[in-house]
């Protein structure tokens, strides 16, 4: 979605990004077609294996005083942002005989900063009944997968508590193939809008915006920043239209020869199908179109300062809540951060964009401290998404 | 560049407008954008207004600004790189990365966004690059009455969120908040900060 036409770099270039490697997209066979899986967009937290660090350990020497050395120990050398290792190993040998090692502390880290203390075998370190301490790795956070874990746990032993969805997201098979439909309908809508875009002389990126409760459109939107204000790219449009809806919005997109327009004419008469057709013709001419809609938008903005704000309900809908976008691009900055402020559910796109932010030059989603969170699933019917920039 | 009596100007405009969206029950945020040492758009956030969570008081005057162009008759690529916008609360990402968009390239604010992404953000900076002109900041103009206009609000509660919770005094940004002082920066992949400095009004941290 983000940059302007001159950063538009052959999109399949970006299809190999790290993740793709990691997660081969299984295909979900219904009779006849094969409707590839979306590709989720994950951070990259959950996708590498987890850092490990240095820490000391010592070698119990006599099982039955284990239980007094972890208490010991534990009092010594608290661990707290180790709180998912446990705090003994115990190791079965060749022989039968089990050999338990005790987690003592971190070591100093390996540009000589000192951890919480340094080796403990220099400053007077005794326990009763612990062999000589040495150094060993162990894993310097929870892991967050199963694969993560069973890396981790070769190492030490660790916590983990599995969390079965996104296991299902990593496996790619967490889409039923009624979904994975619906997932590709929605997305030739964006297509559509997209397309419409295209021959109207605009960026071709389209957008909609569903509510997956009743499986409706809630709001549509192609590329208008050639058209006036270049901040209004598809998502931002999508975003507007799914406020006029519920009986807001902002900027006035209802200007001649709009895809959305177009299709609600469609369906209610021909009169204004040709109304619209007509004037569609007129975009080759932006600047007096858009000056209409601008001198319009103006009157209506300068009327609204006298502000009767309408009371509305509080238990209709809010924002995009619960809704999915579908878009042809992957979203840039300014639209991946719309969407968190619009508290969009999901979002799918096509095809990966060189500045795109969710996934490809930035991951806004899988961001600490961002106030809303929302999922993010790639390549859904990345050719035809390709190919419109073409 | 400004002068400090033109930045306080054009800030004490904005506050005012900041207090008419909060009369409006709105955020109070109120942004001025200024071109050859006049001011020729404003406006303050209308999201509840709209139900549009996007139309922050920066985008609303970029399109003022806009239309503006149109009116006069001006190039709006002429002028966005020279226009200079003054808002009272620091930009969020979103508006961080649409004022890049637009190559606009200074922007004065005056209080920080409170809470936020910006560690996150500050690791990532430099991996942030898209089209547009980086932008300079001048923080903390006025900060304490920008900031005291949304501790009113926030105390408050949002009349349009579903089962509105008791905010906590002092927690800031319900519809979004993160810090974007280094967007400017970070979305032209000069990545360094240096183009951002303080002014000297008792607000140097970024």
């Amino acid at each position: 979605m983000a940059a302007p036409t001159s950063d538009l770099g052959p999109c399949k270039k970006k299809m190999k990004s790290v993740d793709d490697t990691s997660i081969a997209p299984a295909s979900t066979s219904s009779p006849g077609v094969t409707i590839p899986h979306p590709v989720p967009v994950l951070s990259q937290d959950i996708l590498a294996p987890v850092p490990l660090i240095n820490v000391y350990v010592a070698p119990v020497l006599d099982k039955k005083q284990t239980s007094r050395l972890i208490k010991e120990v534990s009092s010594k050398f608290p661990l707290p942002d180790l709180l998912h290792l446990k705090r003994v190993k115990s190791q079965k040998s060749g022989n039968k005989e089990t050999t338990i090692q005790i987690l003592l502390c971190k070591a100093p880290s390996e540009d000589g900063r000192s951890a919480d203390s340094g080796d403990p075998t220099e400053n007077g370190f005794h326990f009763d009944g612990l062999g000589k301490p040495f150094l060993t790795k162990v894993a310097v956070r929870p892991a967050i997968t199963r694969r993560q874990y069973e890396h981790c746990a070769q190492y030490w032993p660790t916590a983990f508590h599995e969390d079965k969805a996104l296991e299902r997201r990593l496996k790619g098979d967490f889409f039923t193939s009624e979904e994975l439909q619906s997932i590709q309908k929605y997305m030739q809508r964006a297509l559509q809008a997209a397309q419409h875009a295209k021959h109207t002389g605009m960026e071709p990126v389209g957008a909609v915006v569903v509510d997956p409760v009743v499986d409706e459109v809630i709001g549509v939107g192609h590329d208008l920043r050639h058209a006036g204000n270049p901040l209004h790219h598809a998502v931002m449009v999508a975003v507007d239209t799914v406020a006029s809806s519920q009986g807001g919005g902002y900027w006035d997109h209802s200007g001649p020869g709009l895809y959305w327009k177009e299709e609600q004419s469609e369906s209610s008469n021909d009169e204004t199908k040709d109304v619209a057709d007509d004037s569609s013709s007129k975009r080759t001419e932006p600047e007096t179109a858009e000056k209409d809609i601008h001198l319009k938008d103006f009157d209506k903005r300068t009327c609204d300062i006298s502000g009767k704000t309408e009371e509305q309900p509080n238990d209709g809908p809010y924002l995009c809540t619960g809704y999915d976008l579908y878009v042809t691009r992957e979203p840039c900055i300014m639209c991946a951060m719309a969407l968190v402020h619009s508290r969009i559910r999901r979002v799918f796109y096509g095809a990966p964009h060189p500045s795109g932010a969710l996934g490809t030059r930035y991951s806004l989603h899988t961001q600490p401290n961002i106030n809303h969170r929302y999922e993010v699933f790639k390549h859904v019917m990345l050719e035809e998404c390709s190919t419109l920039e073409t | 560049m400004a002068d400090q009596g033109e930045i306080e100007k054009y800030m004490y405009s904005a506050l005012d407008l900041a207090r008419a969206a909060l009369a409006k029950g709105e955020v109070p945020v109120g942004c001025v954008m200024v071109y050859q040492g006049q001011a020729v758009a404003q406006g303050h956030n209308r999201v509840n207004e709209s139900k549009n969570a996007t139309v922050h008081a920066e985008m609303v005057a970029v399109g003022q600004l806009l239309e503006w162009c149109m009116k006069v008759g001006l190039d709006k690529n002429e002028v966005l790189p020279i226009v200079q916008l003054y808002v009272t609360c620091e930009p969020c990402i979103m508006c961080a990365g649409a004022l890049r968009l637009l190559s606009i390239p200074l922007i004065v604010f005056g209080c920080p966004h409170m809470g936020g992404v910006a560690a996150a953000q500050e690791i990532h900076v430099e991996r942030f690059n898209s089209k547009g002109q980086p932008f300079k900041c001048i923080a903390g103009i006025f900060a304490e009455p920008c900031a005291a206009l949304l501790k009113q609000f926030y105390g408050q509660q949002n009349p349009n969120a579903p089962n509105p919770k008791k905010k906590a005094e002092g927690r800031s940004t319900g519809l979004g908040g993160n810090l974007a002082s280094n967007f400017g920066s970070a979305f032209g992949g000069s990545g360094d900060g240096s183009e951002y400095y303080a002014a000297g009004y008792g607000y140097t941290e970024f």
